[in-house]
């Protein structure tokens, strides 16, 4: 009796398991029939922009598309930031991809340079081509690469040598602020353009308590605004020091150029111009909110939300949802990153002049390779990035065109790249490292520097000494790193050298032509480069005073004429 | 009794994957004529493709493709050599799962049968690639890796696998001390290498090459020169967007010109260069006040044009 007992309940629960997997199938099932119609070629477009800007963009993109192609669907796939890394490898590795994917985020970059090859098209083959949907317009008959703001440079991939993805827009960075709040706290309506009186105007804000007998903060940041800080308005202040450790003489300060200059005693860190940056940073940071370091970009937000800090740093594509959260209780200014446009007495050694900014094409998407109607894909690329849609696309999002004659929204005006200016280290200070051991030094001293429990003199000599001490010990490692190159360098020419050997007749074909740039860019410059560097550090090529040299300047009012080196003559 | 209950329903399981076994063992006999319709491609195609499979990291179909090729064509063929270099290429690069052992062999099986196909020095750089790649640790010294690259130099001449060897031999030799190396010994060879018009291909590479050597040697203006050179010898890849941008050599040539060689008017054209063909580049800033600086300094073509 028991058994049977046992038996019809087991049968129970083998029955509702089983009526419940009829059930999600047929949800499934269902839920992807209304997504797919029969007879429809569905294209799906997977991307992290979670902002509902976005994802209505996108619809209204999509629906028109489909009116002018019946036979087709395209469907979102909006998957959260913080998993779009592991999201992806999941649906690529498993080949269940979306037909269109948003890339860049969420794994390393020598992982996406891997997956470029390995499950995306490449766009090479269709960048010459005109967009067929900007017939009409001034870019018609214009080659796809060359109707974009950037030149589709965002849309190449320099180590293998193809186009991978489509640039949709170009975002900018600026401080936001609470035009409101300003006023009331330093009777300024607008924000001074201006390094002293905008800092003093911080100063202003945070000696005034708020309504919960706290003080103001001038300044919403968090550690990840730090480093778009150190970015855009720290570093480069650091742009005097390329006159002495520009080795290659490229017009970039690398931080293997800072670490060998600082090594060789080249490059003196208690010098006034990095004496200067170290001010500067601590000067702005000290108008960040107490206990910044450990803060998250929400929690930033979300005070400068509450109307407890006047500024915050915002990306072009920060500033819809900035505009919302302000949205009949203030009124939000943009302003320019306020860098010194003059001499400052104060920060000695420092360069002048306004920041570099170039139109950087973002939001891009590529082909997956498993895609069953790649043909639409693309077509539904060239619709999006052709110039009326493009237009309208970041428009409705609130972000900046990438395409050429394409208008931007006027109240993302004051994102407008603004061209020529100096510049600092690529990627900012914040990461300074030559290897594991010094990047782990650094951070530790510029965060005890950050929360002023040291002051710049310890921080400049104690990461001076460390690196006199370790750079030449480091050297091994370095050079391992560099031969693990080398050997992946060769896979990445190999395929080039095959099908030269195999289509191209003579040495002026197609592909020989990139193989031999991709050997010298990849190989024998990065070999000359070392050949230069080891020559500074052993003291046998002789860089003078200054890797550039100096120049005779005709002096001012009866004084005698002047050596000086770069940049100082350019001022 | 807790465990027994469920093990009628597996028996029905197991059913169910024979059954599945059966359909899929049907699906994938469907499958074959498509497979076999791979004939149909050329070898050409199989080899390209190969390769293709190869530049995407996907191994096993390329060194598949490969074999296949191998498998049907004759010894001798030139499709046959490919197939061989282009499974050898896959075994010593792939990671994970290379054998360079296996290359090896397959190299040196192509230098045995066609000691005379242009392949063969392709196969005979690989093998020298094979030894200093190996070298993470830098044991190697840069005599040796000479030595190594002119091997092939001697053994090809004039082939373009001997050239790229060449040029290998020379960034080696920079970093060697004299009599044998260094930039003083570089310069001659390289300069008679690049004057050869066989050799233009590899030109610019060389001009490249001899500007180092001339910054060893601080010889400002003939660094200049060599940059200069370098860079009108420069052969284009027409699709890339960095094709016409050469910026950081006309920065390199214009300050070369204007703090050391002291040369206004190569470094106002180079200055001029940067902001007329890349208005979006970093540079153009100071290129712009630099270009400013020697213009009021009176040295200018337009000043001469004026007298």
């Amino acid at each position: 009796m028991k058994k049977l007992a046992f038996l019809l309940a087991s049968r129970w629960q083998a029955a509702a398991i089983a009526l419940f997997l009829l059930w999600a199938h047929g949800a499934v099932v269902g839920y992807r029939a209304a997504e797919a119609p029969p007879g429809k070629k569905v294209i799906r477009i997977g991307h992290w922009q979670l902002e509902p800007g976005v994802r209505t963009a996108l619809d209204e993109a999509a629906r028109a598309y489909e009116k002018l192609h019946p036979d087709v669907r395209i469907v979102q796939d909006a998957i959260p930031e913080g998993t779009y890394g592991q999201w992806i490898t999941c649906q690529l590795m498993g080949g269940t991809a979306p037909d269109i994917l948003e890339v860049g985020i969420g794994l390393p970059s020598h992982v996406w340079i891997g997956y470029f090859q390995r499950y995306f098209l490449t766009l090479t083959p269709y960048v010459s081509e005109p967009n067929p949907y900007n017939r009409g317009t001034e870019l018609e008959g214009k080659a796809w690469r060359q109707t974009f703001r950037d030149g589709m440079t965002g849309g190449y991939q320099e180590e293998i040598q193809e186009y991978v993805r489509i640039p949709l827009s170009v975002h900018g960075i600026r401080i936001v602020y609470n035009k409101d709040l300003l006023e009331k706290l330093t009777g300024q309506r607008e924000a001074p353009g201006e390094l002293r009186p905008w800092l003093e105007a911080c100063r202003r804000i945070a000696a005034q308590n708020g309504p919960d007998g706290k003080p103001y903060v001038a300044i919403a940041s968090s550690s990840y605004h730090f480093t778009r800080w150190d970015q855009i308005m720290f570093s480069p202040a650091l742009f005097g020091l390329k006159g002495h450790a520009d080795f290659n003489r490229d017009a970039t300060l690398g931080i293997d150029e800072l670490a060998l200059g600082i090594a060789t005693g080249r490059l003196d860190l208690s010098s006034p111009t990095f004496m200067s940056y170290l001010k500067l940073m601590r000067e702005v940071s000290d108008q960040f909110q107490p206990g910044y370091t450990g803060l998250t970009r929400d929690e930033a937000v979300f005070l400068f939300s509450q109307q407890k800090a006047v500024f915050i740093l915002g990306y072009s594509y920060d500033l819809g949802g900035l505009l919302e959260v302000a949205k009949d209780r203030f009124e939000v200014g943009v302003l320019q990153v306020p860098f010194p446009q003059k001499a400052d007495p104060q920060l000695p050694g420092l360069v002048p002049g306004p920041n570099h900014e170039a139109a950087n094409g973002a939001f891009p998407f590529s082909i997956v390779r498993s895609s069953k109607h790649p043909e639409i894909a693309l077509d539904f690329l060239h619709y999006l990035s052709s110039q009326k849609v493009n237009e309208r696309l970041n428009r409705t999002i609130g972000w900046i065109p990438n395409t050429l004659g394409a208008k931007m929204d006027g109240s993302l005006a004051a994102y407008e790249p603004q061209g020529a200016g100096i510049y600092g280290v690529p990627n900012g200070l914040s990461n300074f490292g030559i290897s594991g051991d010094s990047l782990i030094r650094w951070r530790q001293l510029l965060s005890l520097y950050q929360i002023r429990q040291i002051d710049a003199p310890d921080l400049v000599q104690d990461f001076s000494a460390y690196l006199k001490q370790e750079f030449h010990k480091l050297r091994p490692e370095r050079v391992a790193n560099a031969r693990r190159e080398v050997a992946k360098r060769d896979r990445e020419s190999a395929y080039l050298r095959g099908m030269a050997l195999l289509r191209d007749g003579s040495a002026d074909g197609d592909y020989w032509v990139r193989y031999r740039a991709a050997l010298v860019s990849r190989e024998i410059l990065p070999e000359l480069n070392g050949f230069v560097m080891q020559g500074i550090e052993n003291g046998s090529i002789d860089t003078g005073r200054t890797p550039y040299g100096t120049v005779t300047v005709p002096g001012r009012g009866g004084k005698p004429a002047k050596e000086v080196i770069w940049p100082e003559v350019l001022k | 009794m807790i465990f027994r209950a469920p093990l009628p329903n597996l028996r029905r399981i197991s059913g169910l994957v024979r059954g599945g076994i059966v359909v899929l063992a049907a699906l994938l006999a469907g499958c074959l004529p498509a497979s076999k319709s791979r004939d149909s491609h050329s070898d050409a195609d199989v080899l390209a493709e190969s390769w293709v499979y190869f530049r995407n990291g996907e191994y096993n179909k390329a060194a598949a493709g490969f074999d296949e090729v191998m498998g049907r064509t004759k010894q001798g063929e030139p499709e046959h050599l490919q197939a061989i270099y282009g499974l050898a290429c896959t075994w010593s690069l792939r990671r994970p799962g290379e054998d360079t052992a296996r290359a090896a062999g397959l190299y040196q099986r192509i230098l045995d049968e066609a000691p005379d196909d242009p392949l063969a020095s392709w196969c005979a750089l690989a093998l020298v690639r094979q030894k200093i790649t190996a070298d993470i640790t830098g044991k190697l010294s840069h005599a040796e890796v000479m030595e190594l690259y002119d091997g092939i130099v001697r053994r090809y001449p004039g082939q373009p696998a001997a050239l790229e060897a060449l040029v290998c031999r020379e960034t080696a030799r920079l970093r060697m001390p004299a009599p044998e190396g260094g930039p003083a010994k570089v310069v001659p060879i390289l300069t008679e290498f690049v004057q050869d018009p066989k050799n233009s291909a590899w030109a610019s590479v060389g001009h490249l090459i001899l500007a180092s050597a001339y910054r060893a040697l601080n010889q400002p203006r003939s660094e200049m020169n060599a940059l200069i050179q370098s860079m009108e010898t420069w052969d284009k890849d027409p699709r890339s967007p960095k094709k016409d941008d050469r910026t950081r050599n006309y920065w390199q040539i214009a300050v070369l010109a204007d703090f050391q060689v002291k040369d206004a008017e190569t470094a106002k054209k180079y200055y001029r260069k940067i902001i007329e063909e890349s208005p979006q580049d970093k540079r153009i800033y100071y290129a712009r006040i630099a270009l400013e600086r020697l213009e009021a300094q009176g040295t200018g073509p337009d000043r001469e044009r004026d007298r």
